[in-house]
């Protein structure tokens, strides 16, 4: 196969071609994703390539576009949504929350709500506090929901396939600046598709057991490169889907590493990552520990305007070098 | 017949005792005793006692350790007995009884076992303790915060090393105290009522203070070994160390800017902490301090290192009253003692 570095919003766009082109019942919805190629650009020329009867460019109203798609997914559709910004979301939250979610299960199983909601997540972009936010944390806080964070092009084309197969509801949380980013490894050019719920070991060390999720995936590979010069190893795992999380490699890994550091671009307090640590500390994986847990996470704080203070506000790679290297020296 | 346990401690032999040290255990586990006899020897400060049983029975366990100091109340021995025996709380007065028409009985003392919850270590640790069989409390802990770690305990080699370490550390130090003893010296000591701040700017404050009078008295800054010291003033300050205690050199302090100074004193300190002096640290001092300001020991008896004329000791200031003992120790051959408590009354007035 020729050499196919696609960037993310290319892979998705390949992803959506794909399920458009194997399923009748596939169409897209939202603000600006037909003439206009989509706020990132991500839907392209889809909506030329298959008309806007399947590629709808939709009203300024996020809870409406969510209400048309749980409506249209429980009579046989299967929608995927794009959120400008996931920010946006907090204005459907009922249709996800109290509609999408929950149908299925309260009407006994007879019912499914086959649709897939794509957000734009993160900051680095300065767009601020209200268009920067890492909100996967809620949705994975909802049983009903699935939620996807993709590390990659090539994740994002798998992942995305496999989302759009599932028949309830998943979440597919995209951050923004990974859509113009080429991956290192090849996007196939047909269809393929990565379970949901299975863990990936992106790589493997012997001194350190990384948990990262989303654009963390890279920034904590691109310290694992330094860390290497330096006699430090790592273990990368990117759970790829949060909710359901898949932890048995981190309890494999842990046995070798004994040393545990979780990152995420959300707020510390309260974040989902937290969770894979109380996964580990409430399993008998606690015993393979010999160092206390480290943390990195987003500051408390609303993602600030100033382009320091906003990269500030989230971990970046000489954030995880650090840590990495205190864990590593401080816990023998 | 039933018996009971009956857990002998650390008496409180004067009102302001508050730890002994267990000099001598005279009774073997499994050894009959009488009421009377002798179980062990504690001294204190002032006073050496012997403790006696206070009732016939058994030994069944022996806790203390000849030669360690042990808290007022703590379990030295376990006793067996068929005798009831009463306990007394030496911190609370005695009730007054008018007619001892009954005698209270006090409930045995059960004495808990090892407490490894109270051991710092990290959670692989325990696991191979527990695998083991060894107690986390027999584990010198080379990790943060006094934390065991999986090395410690899984390479005893390396605790070893540690253990090694600290007990060079300790010979160094008591031969380099013994090689002053013949110097004919004084320790004077008075009150000084000075405001303490952080330990790094306590410190700070008074090596510079009193490497300001040193470099006044070109006298009393004199190291017996070197000339060229007399050029410099070197202050050892003493400081806490993961193998022991590590003495780096601070070399004219009173020349530096206060900021300068505070920086070099907090990085010297975790330097010192991870056993890690830097080389130029080691030598060249003509006085020691010790700064007890922040722990809880009211004074220290300054000791003099060889090469050394004066070393000072600052206590950790009264509870009630507020002051600190400041105490000096002078070489006889360099300064009268007369001269030192001006030099103490100096620092005291500069402080």
């Amino acid at each position: 196969m020729s050499d196919r570095k696609l960037t993310m919003s290319e892979a998705l766009r390949e992803a959506m071609a794909i399920a458009l082109d194997e399923r009748p019942e596939v169409f897209i919805l939202g603000e600006d994703i037909g003439i206009y190629g989509g706020a990132f650009g991500v839907t392209g020329d889809l909506y030329h390539r298959y008309g806007s009867e399947r590629v709808r460019d939709t009203p300024i109203s996020e809870l409406g576009i969510v209400g048309t798609a749980v409506g249209a997914a429980l009579s046989g559709m299967r929608p995927i949504v794009e959120i400008q910004f996931s920010d946006f979301t907090a204005q459907a939250m009922d249709q996800i929350v109290n509609q999408a979610a929950k149908i299925h299960f309260m009407v006994g199983g007879g019912l499914h709500v086959p649709l897939v909601l794509r957000a734009a997540s993160g900051s680095g972009t300065g767009a601020a506090g209200q268009h920067s936010q890492s909100l996967e944390g809620w949705f994975a806080n909802v049983p009903g929901l699935k939620v996807v964070m993709p590390s990659s092009p090539y994740e994002a084309k798998g992942l995305l396939l496999a989302a759009i197969d599932d028949p309830n509801p998943v979440i597919f949380m995209e951050h923004k600046l990974l859509y113009k980013v080429a991956g290192t490894e090849d996007v196939p050019e047909g269809a393929y598709r990565i379970p949901l719920g299975v863990s990936r070991v992106v790589r493997e060390g012997k001194d350190l057991t990384v948990v990262a999720t989303g654009i963390m995936v890279s920034r904590t590979l691109a310290a694992a490169h330094e860390l290497d010069k330096e006699g430090i190893t790592l273990t990368l795992i990117d759970p790829r889907t949060i909710s359901p999380l898949d932890m048995d490699p981190v309890y494999e890994s842990l046995e070798k590493t004994g040393r545990l550091m979780v990152v995420q671009e959300a707020p510390e307090h309260g974040g989902f990552i937290n969770e894979v640590i109380a996964k580990v500390v409430t399993s008998t994986s606690l015993g393979h520990l010999i160092a206390p847990v480290a943390r990195l996470a987003g500051m408390n704080v609303p993602i600030p305007y100033a382009p320091q203070l906003e990269k500030a506000a989230v971990p970046q790679v000489d954030d995880i070098i650090k840590k990495a290297r205190e864990v590593v020296a401080s816990w023998r | 017949m039933s018996t009971f346990d009956y857990a002998v401690i650390m008496p409180k032999m004067s009102m302001t005792m508050e730890e002994g040290e267990l000099l001598a255990i005279r009774v073997n586990v499994g050894d009959l005793v009488k009421s009377g006899d002798v179980l062990f020897d504690v001294a204190t400060d002032k006073i050496d006692m012997e403790v006696e049983s206070p009732a016939d029975g058994v030994v069944k366990e022996i806790m203390g350790q000849i030669g360690s100091t042990m808290l007022v109340g703590a379990p030295v021995l376990m006793l067996e007995t068929t005798t009831q025996v009463m306990s007394f709380d030496f911190n609370t007065p005695s009730p007054v009884v008018e007619t001892p028409a009954e005698v209270s009985i006090v409930t045995p003392v059960v004495i808990p076992t090892s407490p490894q919850g109270s051991v710092k270590a990290v959670p692989k640790a325990r696991v191979i303790a527990r695998e083991r069989g060894i107690d986390l409390a027999s584990i010198s802990p080379t990790g943060p915060d006094g934390t065991i770690t999986w090395e410690d305990i899984s390479n005893p080699q390396l605790a070893g090393a540690h253990d090694a370490r600290k007990a060079a550390n300790r010979k160094m130090v008591a031969g380099a105290i013994e090689k002053t003893r013949g110097i004919p010296q004084i320790s004077l000591t008075r009150f000084s009522i000075h405001t303490t701040s952080g330990l790094d700017e306590g410190s700070a404050h008074l090596v510079s203070t009193w490497a300001r009078i040193l470099r006044r008295n070109v006298h009393l800054n004199l190291s017996t070994i070197s000339e060229d010291l007399r050029e410099h003033v070197g202050i050892a300050l003493i400081m806490e160390s993961k193998y022991g205690l590590a003495m780096p050199v601070f070399r004219d302090p009173d020349l530096m800017a206060g900021n300068d100074l505070l920086l070099w004193m907090k990085k010297t300190r975790e330097q010192a902490r991870a056993g890690k002096v830097p080389v130029e640290m080691l030598t060249g001092a003509t006085a020691s301090i010790f700064d007890l300001s922040h722990t809880k020991i009211s004074s220290a008896i300054p000791l003099l290192l060889p090469s050394h004329t004066t070393a000072l000791s600052v206590g950790a200031p009264n509870a009630s009253f507020g002051h600190s003992e400041i105490s000096l120790t002078v070489d006889l051959r360099f300064c009268d003692a007369l001269e030192a408590s001006n030099f103490l009354d100096q620092l005291v007035s500069a402080l």
